[in-house]
């Protein structure tokens, strides 16, 4: 045997690596370790296998160890490679010290005995390995460390979690920081609070720290230590050294996880302990295996116990997290379970997708269901990229179809479509707030509009982003401008963009940092430093010059998450910038998943806004090329969507055998309608909802009857125009425009609420005059939000304007100038001069006695009822108001909120709930909005034959024709009823009430 | 149940109580605007005379316990009732108004947390499920829409929202919107869709359903035997009852409502809120009575207080004008009837054995008198009632000084408290959190502890 010792390869990520992002090193190294196939730091021994197998190696880690003080020790882990795969043999190997009065053995840890050389002989498969070790300072003090020592074990033990200590709700009246983060808290917990009692320095085992835990007397919490473990002397001694919590002058500067990335658990080899190693800011490094705190994401696929060992349980995939302090790593892990009878066959394959889901499919002994029929393909890719049925007529002509390359031609053309366009905007609307709650209908209205044209024209993702991120000024010239004026403060914009760009719920990081997550409270006040200076007032966004975020605990201001080119350069846009380069780990990332989970029903990583270390992508591969072709295309997200699509993944049946595994997209998942999907998909099976694709033709048949009504109107004008002039000038009471600051407010309409856009506390003076023949008294209806003072020709009125509703104003004969101040938030206002009966509005009668006529012809327009009729049926088609799915901005009516519409007021995709209620039962049973659109409709199909009217249902509803037994069923039921509408009616109840109708296969 | 694992099933049977648990069912009687201890539950004889209730103090069946003659019929019952008179808000700035202290009072919980937290009976809903699958397992009742907004579902699945009857279950045409089958479709008609259902709505997949699907379709069996069972409308018809029974509670609306609160628990309702707030227009034995110039008929006294009739044309009054006078009918003296029917009633028929009753509102009313004759909102001291489920009755818990306005007892509890109270009694167990759809664990009852005296 040959046996060669290679250089111990320390892979440090690379300095020109994405800054910051843990995630991304984690990934960069988890890369060139399997790369060079070799583990992070190590001996290793290669040796040429006796079998006809590759190199069989075996590395034992750390290479040599180091001891140096008196309660140092270091995890030794032991790792083989078979065929080129890593299995952990630390359990399986034998240590033994050449000196245990040096160098003592816990299991495979090597702890201190005393101070000098010895050697840790390592018997394993049959082969033996040395690892030197030195011992020092065994005869020193070693005192416990609070903050590195006791702060991590009452972490570990759970004491620091929120439903026992953890603040802010600390149970018995003993009040630690959550997850130990705030040593200053722990502190003050641990001993100023009923010092004596807690912690007694005389004699430490008689304290109630330890006495608590280890049920020496009854604790809520159960047991916690054991007396004697490692971590109850650590304590132990700490409280006997006089429970120091000093101020340490080093951090934790890293923690470096043994084996990191990936690993595969596969019988005999169903374990892998794991060592942690803190590196501290001053250098130097310490095992940490025993302090750190180990979660498995899947306790029944991968569990772990406290001192790092984990244990596959079942096939599955799972991550472990390590986190000691502030620092967390993950190894992601999939367990293999042999099945007796299990045997691949081989698939087909339409794309490099199927190729990577068989894979992991094969990986994991799970059998891909068979491809789904024309009429599901069709039901589920139309409901998928537009959110409505495909209609009778395009049913037909797909399943008659007989081209091989239908499916594929299929989705194309929808992905061409309006209705596409329009579906998919919505879902980002979704995430952006895009509700009047937040935003003004013109804003809203703006933003919707926008979103659907970035999705027809398939703006590039980054293009988009960026768009967004960095949007300045009004509405009008930017409508994602209303990004920002959704919300306000810097922390909102800061879990908003985490969430809809990096996927990653931030939001805890605003008072803590998580557990097991990347993302700490210093990274969220930097990222909400880059919105600092963004300012959202009176509907525009602008820059400020100055602004600064402060770090709630520390109170410094916070650097900027992406430092800007120059001095002057907008934060956002240096943020944009690293947001949108193809390395950044989330971006890319994040949409590919969700583009998947959109079109899956479930993300590779779900829920798709939360990345984390310590939430596994079930197909790590997969995730990885989806995003590799994502960037690759220049972020056409079209590009992907089709590319998904037309995969075998894709277009598999639903099933529900036990052998299926949604994670792994063994088969297609059968999903709920969304609220806005059902309603369109009742009224167009009712026959209620036109298609979307006669929109045009409907369109066209509104804009003739508009021009003729225009020349009706150009015809009547002179005389009109004659009279009205002579009324207006004839007028013995009139008002003029409202102004502010001189600006007419043109808008403004009498005895109408007017709203002023800006919500905010503000103060607004309006002027106006009034015009009168003679001295009267009028009487004038005014209503206000809060605050207001009014003035008539300088002099105020008296009292409270609040008291009544109606004033008396005195008016002398001329002109009469108005002044009316208000203040207060949401500014309202109503205003109305009883005595004024001429029924012309202010700028009306300016323009007609000005003789003004440009005005003057817009308003005889604009007053035109039939023309304003005919107007507001061409808006409402063209804005899509029926289409729940068309509009990126849909009504929020009782139906759809029962069925799980989002309210907008988060940015999570969790806001949308996919999970039946017994209201949507009760709904759809009984609800007045199913019915009544099914009875609507019932006629139209009443007046088909029986074999019509079923084909036609069937086609709509289901995209298929009805078998021979429904045909049965509905024929005889329509033939025995009394009424055939009624009968009719109750059949298309039934088809609409079907789960075949309700979830889409 | 795991992180993100709970279902948005309403009424199924999800959870289980502790063993030992005194409570399987809650009826809460929420009466909204803030009633004066002073003038019920907490007499004070010894306040400066220019601020003292009006109201005599009179004695109870229970020995020690006083409370004034605006319950005398109550009072008749003290040995079955448990008096707080240390309730307290910590925080008055948060539940001081009554939207907020509304909510408050629903969820147990001071709004403008981190997260909005929802009602302690859509908790109850979810962690006990329900005792009969024919009807929701939170009833409010009757709900305007007032009070539907305190009442939140916040980041809990919709399927445990309060289901809300609405109306006036003194109107003799009362009756459950969306539990009754639609205008025109009988059940013999609603009976031929559902056999037809079931003869198409078959072979969706092969092999088992998905869960969602399985879901969907136990979901679709409960709704219909809530539309069809006889007993989901027996559950609601007062028409069920003797007339002797609706007379005994009050024929008007606050009576019909507390009977009809006592029907749904005997029933199987497993929370029930009953918050009254007598209309304008409204109904004595069947027939349409007026209560002019109440237009807002809650306990808000900030204007004549005292008043016989309504408490409009206060001068200089505004907060507290559209309400009537606390010792009239449709305020006290309806309350108190209905109340002691209420308490007698589950008594007799043995429901208190293992129902907790609250009386509650979202806090007191000030000592003073203020210039309109009214008194303002008070959160330093207010009074709370129970019954039932073990509570032990004819013993007062806490004292406030002379003339209430702050609390002497060492002990003093708060709305968290309350919410923890009902939690325990129903043995669902506290340190069990509940989790928002981001997987945030979240404390239910978290800054609260029972109360011990009511154990």
């Amino acid at each position: 045997m040959r046996i060669k010792f290679l250089h111990c390869i320390n892979t440090q990520p690379s300095p020109t690596l994405l800054r910051r992002g843990r995630v991304a090193r984690r990934e960069e190294r988890t890369k060139s370790r399997v790369g060079s196939g070799l583990l992070g730091s190590g001996i290793l021994l290669a040796f040429a296998a006796t079998s006809a197998q590759a190199q069989e190696r075996i590395v034992v880690t750390p290479p040599s160890v180091a001891l140096t003080s008196a309660r140092d020790a270091r995890q030794v882990v032991v790792t083989g490679f078979f065929g080129g795969q890593p299995r952990d043999l630390t359990e399986k190997a034998v240590f033994t010290s050449s000196n245990p009065k040096i160098a003592k053995l816990v299991g495979s840890r090597v702890a201190v005995a005393g101070d000098g050389k010895a050697s840790v002989t390592v018997k394993v498969a049959g082969k033996v390995f040395t690892v030197p070790v030195s011992v020092s300072g065994a005869k020193k003090a070693d005192p416990v460390r609070f903050a590195f020592e006791t702060v991590p074990i009452l972490t570990k033990q759970g004491c620091a979690s929120g439903s026992c200590h953890g603040s802010p709700h600390g149970k018995g009246g003993f009040s630690l920081s959550l997850f130990g983060y705030e040593p200053k808290i722990d502190r003050i917990a641990l001993t100023r609070d009923g010092f004596s009692r807690r912690v007694n320095t005389m004699e430490p085992a008689e304290s109630l720290m330890l006495k608590k835990p280890t049920l020496a007397i009854p604790h809520v919490g159960g047991k916690r230590l054991r007396v004697g473990d490692t971590r109850y002397t650590t304590l132990n001694q700490w409280i006997a050294e006089g429970a120091e919590v000093g101020v340490p002058s080093a951090s934790v500067a890293k923690i470096e996880v043994t084996p990191g990335g990936r690993r595969v658990l596969e019988a005999p080899y169903k374990n892998q302990q794991l060592s942690v190693i803190a590196e501290l800011t001053d250098g130097t490094k310490r095992d940490v295996t025993a302090l750190a705190t180990y979660e498995s994401s899947h306790p029944s696929v991968a569990s772990v116990d406290a001192d790092g060992k984990i244990t596959g349980k079942s096939r599955g995939f799972a991550a472990v997290s390590v986190r000691y302090l502030d620092k967390v790593q993950a190894l992601d892990l999939t367990v293999v379970e042999p099945r007796p009878s299990f045997v691949w066959k081989p698939q087909p394959e339409k794309n490099a997708i199927d190729g990577l889901v068989n894979s992991r499919l094969k990986q994991l002994q799970c059998l891909p269901a068979a491809t789904c029929s024309d009429s599901e393909f069709l039901r589920r890719v139309s409901l998928d990229l537009t959110g409505m049925l495909p209609g009778a007529a395009a049913s037909k002509a797909f399943l008659a179809d007989k081209s091989p390359e239908k499916r594929a031609k299929l989705i194309d053309s929808l992905l061409a479509s309006e209705e596409f366009a329009r579906f998919w905007a919505l879902k980002k609307a979704d995430l952006m707030r895009v509700s009047p709650k937040h935003l003004t209908t013109d804003q809203a209205g703006r933003f919707s509009r926008w979103l659907v044209e970035a999705t027809r024209t398939n703006l590039p993702y980054d293009k988009l982003a960026d768009a967004i991120i960095t949007a300045t000024g009004s509405t009008e010239q930017s409508p994602a401008a209303s990004y920002f004026l959704a919300i306000k403060t810097p922390e909102e914009r800061t879990e908003l963009t985490a969430q809809v760009f990096l996927g990653s719920r931030i939001e805890c990081a605003k008072c803590h940092n998580h557990p097991f997550e990347n993302w700490t409270m210093r990274d969220y006040y930097k990222i909400a430093a880059v919105f600092a200076r963004t300012e959202a007032k009176k509907g525009q966004v602008t820059l400020a010059t100055k602004g600064e975020v402060k770090h709630p605990t520390t109170g410094e201001n916070m650097e900027p998450w992406s430092k800007t080119a120059s001095s002057t350069e907008d934060r956002r846009t240096a943020f944009a910038r690293w947001l949108t380069t193809p390395q950044n780990p989330f971006f890319a990332r994040v949409e590919a998943n969700r583009i998947w989970a959109e079109l899956t029903g479930r993300g590779i990583v779900e829920p798709v806004d939360d990345f984390r270390v310590s939430n596994p992508p079930s197909n790590p591969a997969l995730l990885d090329w989806l995003t590799q072709e994502f960037v690759k295309s220049g972020f056409d997200r079209k590009k992907l969507i089709r590319l998904i699509c037309q995969s075998q993944t894709y277009q598999r049946v639903a099933v529900a055998p036990k052998a299926a595994d949604e994670a792994l997209f063994s088969h297609a998942k059968v999903r709920l309608l969304t609220a806005e999907q059902l309603q369109d998909a009742i009224g167009a099976t009712a026959g209620m909802l036109a298609s979307a694709t006669t929109l045009p033709t409907q369109l066209a048949a509104l804009d003739s009857q508009l021009t003729q009504r225009a020349a009706t109107l150009e015809a009547e004008y002179p005389s009109w125009l004659a009279t009205q002039t002579r009324l207006a000038k004839a007028l013995p009471l009139w008002q003029s425009t409202w102004r502010d600051s001189e600006k007419p407010l043109t808008d403004i309409t009498e005895g109408q609420e007017y709203r002023f856009e800006e919500g905010e506390r503000q103060t607004r003076t309006l002027t106006r005059t009034i015009h009168s023949d003679v001295a009267r008294t009028v009487t004038i209806a005014l209503k206000f939000s809060d605050q207001a003072t009014l003035k008539v020709n300088g002099a105020a009125l008296p009292g409270n304007l609040k008291r009544t509703p109606t004033h008396m104003l005195n008016l002398q004969p001329g002109e009469n100038t108005i002044e009316l101040r208000m203040t207060g938030d949401n500014l309202t206002f109503t205003w109305k001069l009883a005595d004024d009966t001429s029924g012309l509005s202010s700028p009306l009668i300016e323009a007609l006695r000005a003789e003004n006529t440009a005005p003057v012809h817009d308003f005889y327009l604009a007053n035109d009822a039939k023309r304003t009729q005919l107007l507001g049926q061409r808006a409402t088609l063209d804005d899509r108001v029926a289409y729940a799915t068309q509009r990126p901005w849909p009504e929020q009516t009782a139906f759809t909120k029962t069925f799980g519409q989002p309210a907008r007021e988060t940015a999570c995709t969790c806001e949308r709930r996919q999970t039946p209620t017994l209201l949507q039962a009760l709904e759809l049973l009984n609800g007045r909005t199913s019915y009544e659109t099914v009875a609507a409709g019932a006629a139209r199909y009443a007046a088909f034959s029986d074999t019509l009217l079923l084909d036609e249902l069937y086609l709509t509803a289901l995209a298929r024709f009805p078998t021979e037994k429904e045909r049965t069923v509905a024929i005889a039921f329509l033939k025995n009823a009394p009424e055939r509408t009624a009968a009719v009616t109750d059949l298309l109840w039934t088809v609409v009430n079907t789960q075949e109708f309700l979830f889409q296969k | 149940m795991g992180r993100r694992s709970f279902l948005g099933i309403g009424g199924s049977a999800l959870g289980q109580a502790k063993p030992g648990a005194r409570a399987k069912q809650v009826l809460v009687i929420f009466e909204q605007g803030g009633v004066s201890h002073i003038d019920t539950w907490d007499p004070k004889p010894d306040a400066p005379t220019e601020h003292r209730s009006p109201f005599k103090t009179i004695k109870t069946k229970a020995d020690g316990v006083y409370v004034t003659e605006l319950l005398a019929q109550t009072a008749k019952h003290m040995d079955k009732i448990a008096i707080v008179r240390c309730m307290t808000q910590p925080t008055p700035g948060i539940g001081n108004s009554h939207p907020k202290g509304s909510q408050y009072v629903y969820s147990g919980e001071a709004p403008g947390g981190p997260v909005e937290m929802p009602d302690i009976g859509s908790i109850v809903a979810q962690r006990l499920g329900t005792k009969a699958p024919y009807l929701p397992a939170h009833i409010l009742l009757p709900g305007t829409d007032e009070q539907a907004d305190s009442s939140r579902i916040g980041f809990m699945p919709p399927g445990f929202t309060a289901f809300k009857t609405g109306g006036s279950p003194a109107d003799p045409k009362w009756q459950v919107p969306n539990l009754g089958l639609l205008t025109g479709i009988d059940e013999r008609r609603f009976k031929d869709r559902q056999n037809l259902l079931s003869a198409l709505d078959v072979g969706f997949v092969h092999g088992s359903a998905p869960k969602d699907v399985e879901a969907m379709q136990s979901l679709m069996h409960q709704a219909t035997d809530m539309l069809t069972n006889p007993l989901t409308r027996k559950a609601f018809d007062l028409g069920t009852e003797s007339d002797k029974v609706r007379e005994r509670y009050g024929s008007g609306h606050r009576g019909q409502c507390y009977l009809l609160g006592r029907k749904l628990i005997e029933s199987g309702v497993r929370y029930v809120t009953v918050d009254v707030r007598e209309p304008m227009n409204s109904y004595v034995n069947g027939k349409q009575v007026r209560y002019d110039g109440g237009n807002n008929m809650n306990w808000d006294h900030h204007d004549g207080i005292y008043s016989k009739t309504h408490t409009n044309n206060i001068p200089g009054g505004g907060a507290g004008a559209g309400r009537w006078g606390i010792q009239t009918w449709p305020m006290m003296g309806s309350t108190d009837q209905a109340l002691s029917a209420l308490i007698e009633d589950m008594a007799q028929r043995g429901l208190l054995a293992d129902t907790l009753v609250c009386f509650v509102t979202e806090f007191g009313r000030t000592p003073r008198i203020n210039e309109r004759q009214g008194r303002d909102h008070w959160t330093h001291a207010f009074s709370f009632a129970f019954a039932g489920a073990g509570v032990p009755g004819g013993t007062v818990i806490g004292s406030t000084d002379r003339d209430g306005g702050f609390i002497t007892s060492p002990m003093a509890y708060t709305l968290e408290d309350y919410g923890a109270t009902i939690f325990e009694k129903l043995g669902i167990d506290r340190h069990k959190p509940i989790y928002t759809p981001q997987g945030r664990p979240v404390p239910i009852a978290g800054k609260g502890k029972p109360i011990p005296e009511l154990f």
